[in-house]
């Protein structure tokens, strides 16, 4: 019964914890700060990435790295933080004007990248990336 | 056996200390520090955890109980032996948590503590649910192979445990010089949580840091170098269950597909090795962005 109890007063305080967080932490979408944060994070995917390129969403909610390889990474956000995917061939995009809508497996993420929206477009559909 | 556990004490004090954490870092504008997704997965991990010891806490405590029937003498109650034992507790901590990042098997129980790319007191309590599959308390049976009481080494080990929450903040920066040589700290505990590549293994300790000065595993934070939280291949996920055992289905799924001979090595040998070099391990990964051997300062 005290066991009962005791869950029960946990169950309890994790659910307050959780309203707290909601209440005073990062609900939406997070911001990157900078292109050295957007290389960094593309650099964490399996053997590194050295980016030679790159375009950030114009709200930081996003980026896409290429690398001397023709690879493209995508930086996308995971709650209020940030990790990058290798995109391959199953990756598919879709241009409306100056938002790039990029999906691969289960993820999609809109980014307004402006002028270089076209060019990614291009790099995206082209030959280079993972198999 | 019966011994006194004090972290049914620590666990209220616990909740006040994330809840208070929460606001102050509101206040700071640090909004980032919390998600509460993130929150909730870590207290939750935190819950089985303490369920899941709960449940194997007689074995564990019936371990204790035949290795110290073996010992060559019996060492007491003495208020030196407390002291002795907390401190060689905190070694064969260090041993164990230094194992859990270098023997798949370990690091498949110890991986949930890391998955989160946050780094806050909730962390803390992300606790794993199955220390007991991956015989974490093998370590602790020295102690009482030489005669310290079953109920003091898990008495120690339980504050051994509770001093480890208040290091999980980014709240606290750098404390006075003489405490920062001895005593694991915020600092230097955000350092392990880094998946910076100088940060890699690093600052295994629990307690005391002079281990991993004496074993050669330190690093000190850096100011230019902004600790990046989580894992080398980030989970992904707020999904429970997949953060309690992805690396056991991990595991399992390597197995299955490795050749013979490889399959065991998927075990006992450490986290990103694999038989044809498709993954990296940490040590790969500080090679090749060439911090190996510079970790200790």
């Amino acid at each position: 019964m005290t066991m009962a109890w005791q869950l029960a007063g946990s169950l309890l305080a994790i659910g307050l914890l959780v309203l707290l967080a909601w209440r005073y932490g990062q609900t939406g979408l997070p911001a990157l700060r900078d292109e050295v944060e957007a290389r960094a994070i593309a650099d964490s995917i399996a053997g590194g990435f050295a980016a030679t390129s790159c375009a950030i969403d114009g709200n930081g909610h996003g980026a896409l790295l290429r690398d001397s390889n023709g690879r493209i990474v995508l930086v996308h956000p995971h709650g209020a933080q940030f990790i990058a995917r290798l995109l391959g061939n199953a990756t598919v995009c879709r241009r409306e004007g100056a938002m790039l809508i990029v999906r691969d497996g289960n993820l999609s993420l809109p980014l307004d990248l402006a002028r270089e929206a076209k060019e990614w477009e291009v790099l995206l559909a082209g030959p280079g990336l993972a198999a | 056996m019966s011994y006194f556990d004090p972290l049914p004490y620590a666990i209220p004090i616990f909740v006040l200390l994330v809840g208070a954490e929460i606001v102050w870092m509101h206040r700071g504008r640090r909004n980032r520090a919390y998600e509460p997704r993130d929150t909730a997965v870590s207290l939750l991990l935190g819950l089985g955890s303490t369920v899941a010891g709960a449940l194997t806490a007689g074995a564990v405590a019936m371990a204790l109980g035949l290795a110290h029937g073996l010992a060559p003498m019996q060492i007491g109650w003495a208020w030196w032996a407390w002291a002795l034992c907390f401190v060689l507790d905190d070694l064969a901590y260090y041993w164990f948590h230094r194992s859990a990042h270098r023997v798949r098997w370990f690091w498949a129980s110890h991986v949930n503590h890391h998955s989160s790319q946050h780094y806050n007191l909730s962390t803390a309590l992300r606790q794993s649910w199955t220390g007991f599959i991956a015989l974490a308390f093998l370590f602790r049976l020295p102690l009482a192979a030489i005669g310290f009481e079953p109920g003091m080494i898990l008495t120690c080990a339980a504050f051994n445990l509770i001093y480890q929450f208040w290091i999980h903040t980014e709240a606290i920066d750098r404390l006075p010089r003489w405490f920062e040589a001895v005593m694991n700290t915020p600092s230097h505990h955000r350092v392990h949580h880094g998946v910076n590549a100088r940060y890699l293994d690093r600052n295994y300790a629990g307690t005391f840091i002079v281990w991993d000065r004496l074993f050669g595993t330190f690093q000190a934070e850096l100011s230019d170098e902004p600790i990046r939280y989580g894992l080398v291949r980030q989970l992904g996920s707020f999904n429970l269950l997949k953060a309690a055992f992805h690396e056991w289905a991990a595991i399992l799924g390597d197995v299955v597909r490795a050749p013979w001979r490889h399959k065991l090595s998927y075990i006992w040998r450490e986290p990103g090795w694999t038989h044809d070099g498709s993954r990296e391990t940490s040590a790969m990964i500080r090679q090749r962005q060439g911090c190996e051997r510079a970790g200790s300062k």
